[in-house]
């Protein structure tokens, strides 16, 4: 199998907050599109800031598709040439002078231009010509340059490892290549952006987020997914924008119905099908068995800004006589963390295809470690990245995967010490605080948004 | 609510065994064009229970699915069509789902189920 080099520029947005999803991201849309494995034609950096991973593709229209669906890259590139210094990776370019497939571009008739790009040091742009020059020149080109509107861009990568505060570090490679498509990350971030949209509430999840999740989720056109803490719908709305039929429930019905508007607005605002809700609790399962989505979506309440209930109570349960049953309103009690989270992996193990996967966010303070995730025989840890909020605080977007059918007996281990999150509330409402933060967040969602404290439920 | 969530909701009040199919009463109900997406039919087919979307097609006044079906009518465009309609179009505004096991009524308004159970029924 032949396969060719392909590098994906990562987007220069909030590596703070999302370093590690991204080749989380790349490894499930590789998934998504069946990129035979290995995936990687270089090592992972360990820089956690390096915007390049290289990818093997039998095709460019693989690359293409992941890239279109990816919210955490800029965009991908054909490589023509690399090299651990300018020279090597210019030799190494002038093999493609009798490469039959990339006659086309060596045509005359046709329009191009030259860039560069450089990781971990700065270029003047009176630097930058002579390298184009050196690079294009190099190769029996005809074309016509065209800087606005080219038919090919050739992109010059360079890579000089971290952190621009370090100035002169020595050139670790560079990468000749040629830009193949842009990702869709500005339009959709654009386009489903929290301030514009028409139903939202302090807990939404941002647009950025929702999409990483559906993408985690292996969401495909035709799926059913559904999000038992739907909310106002901010994450379904992401699944679906990537054409899958939505399904969402919820135990509060203000949620449900808003206020002025409804989370119905928000899927008419984007003409997309409205979703199917139901009004139910978490914890008492509403679907028949058997019956399996193919992906379960969710930012579940821990009881830091959504006190979690579910049905029930620990008085004592007096009968409801007849007459009073249409207006009795069913009790509800406080939803333990862990409770709910031992819930929502029996859940997904009996309703979830196999091979469907759980995404779900999980809040973590400094006491957290891996042992506090919960567990379940039938689903799989595939991804677990930390979204950095603050010094004490962050949140981790979990993956899991059904790998096996579920069996009767088969349920949830619980760690034997508390866990972290079974605490959370504790942890946020110290009496020092100012209740004041908890006032709306101005979703400011393009760029990631700095109340990231509204965000954890 | 469309006839495919109807589908694939049971009522777990206490001790229940059957749950499923909730029988409709409806009180209103209305058309929807949705788009016709064969591949989506396809792929959803094996999950719908056929008997039980046949019956509540039927009780909204809808009597066109076919009672045998198999996965060779996936190709014939005209089944596709109906079984698109009855799965995706019809939606029940306001009524009521009830449990054929124990009768509890589970109200529809504004096209959203009411599944929340009672604490003496958990």
């Amino acid at each position: 199998l032949w396969r060719h080099k392909y590098l994906i520029w990562f987007a220069a947005g909030d590596f703070k907050h999302f370093g590690k999803f991204r080749y989380e991201e790349l490894e499930s849309l590789a998934q998504l599109y069946d990129l035979p494995h290995p995936i990687y034609a270089e090592p992972k950096s360990d820089d956690p800031d390096c915007p390049y991973a290289v990818l093997l593709s039998p095709s460019a229209s693989l690359v293409v598709q992941m890239t279109l669906r990816s919210v955490l890259s800029q965009g991908v590139y054909e490589v023509w040439a690399s090299g651990a210094s300018i020279e090597e990776c210019i030799e190494n370019g002038k093999l493609c002078a009798n490469d039959p497939t990339k006659e086309l571009f060596f045509q005359k008739g046709i329009t191009f231009c030259g860039r560069v790009r450089a990781y971990g040091k700065k270029f003047q742009s009176s630097e930058k010509l002579p390298l184009i020059t050196r690079f294009l020149g190099a190769l029996p080109f005809q074309a016509k340059v065209d800087l606005d509107n080219p038919d090919y861009e050739f992109w010059i990568m360079l890579d000089y490892g971290a952190a621009e505060n370090k100035p002169d570090q020595p050139l670790k490679r560079v990468f000749f290549t040629r830009k193949l498509v842009k990702s869709s990350r500005e339009p959709l971030l654009l386009q489903y952006a929290l301030n514009a949209r028409e139903y939202i509430g302090t807990t939404s999840t941002k647009a950025e987020l929702a999409f990483i999740m559906a993408n985690q989720a292996l969401v495909q056109p035709g799926d059913l997914v559904y999000d038992p803490f739907v909310g106002t719908a901010s994450i379904i709305i992401s699944c679906a924008v990537f054409g899958a039929t939505v399904f969402g429930s919820d135990i509060d019905i203000r949620v449900i119905k808003g206020n002025e508007k409804t989370l119905f607005d928000s899927f008419k605002q984007y003409k997309l099908p409205r979703p199917e809700i139901i009004r139910s609790d978490a914890s008492r399962p509403i679907w028949r068995s058997g019956m399996t989505f193919d992906a379960i979506v969710c930012d579940p309440p821990y009881g830091i800004r959504e006190g979690p209930r579910k049905s029930g109570t620990k008085k004592e349960i007096k009968e409801i006589a007849p007459e009073h049953l249409d207006s009795h309103i069913p009790r509800t009690q406080v939803y333990d963390p862990v409770m709910l989270m031992n819930d929502l992996l029996n859940f997904a193990a009996k309703n979830l295809k196999l091979g469907g996967r759980l995404v779900f966010l999980f809040p973590a303070n400094e006491e957290y470690s891996e042992e506090d995730l919960p567990k379940h025989p039938c689903l799989r840890l595939v991804a677990n990245c930390e979204q950095y909020l603050s010094r004490k605080l962050s949140r981790r977007l979990i993956t899991l995967e059904k790998n096996y059918e579920h069996q009767d007996g088969l349920s949830t281990s619980t760690p034997d010490e508390a866990p972290s999150h079974a605490r959370m509330k504790d942890h946020f409402f110290m009496k020092s605080e100012d209740p004041s933060r908890f006032k709306k967040p101005k979703n400011s969602a393009a760029n990631g948004g700095d109340e990231y404290k509204e965000e954890l439920r | 609510m469309k006839l495919l969530t109807h589908n694939m909701l049971q009522c777990t009040v206490k001790g229940v065994k059957n749950g499923y199919p909730l029988k409709i009463e409806a009180v209103e109900f209305e058309d929807k064009e949705a788009e016709f997406n064969p591949d989506f039919l396809r792929h959803v087919f094996p999950k719908i229970d056929w008997p039980a979307l046949r019956d509540a097609a039927e009780t909204l006044g809808y009597s066109e699915l076919p009672p045998q079906v198999d996965e060779a009518m996936l190709e014939d465009d005209e089944f596709l069509r109906k079984f698109h309609h009855a799965l995706m179009e019809i939606h029940l505004e306001e009524g009521t789902l009830v449990c054929p096991e124990t009768g509890r009524r589970f109200p529809v308004n504004k096209g959203i189920p009411n599944m929340l159970l009672n604490e003496d029924e958990i």
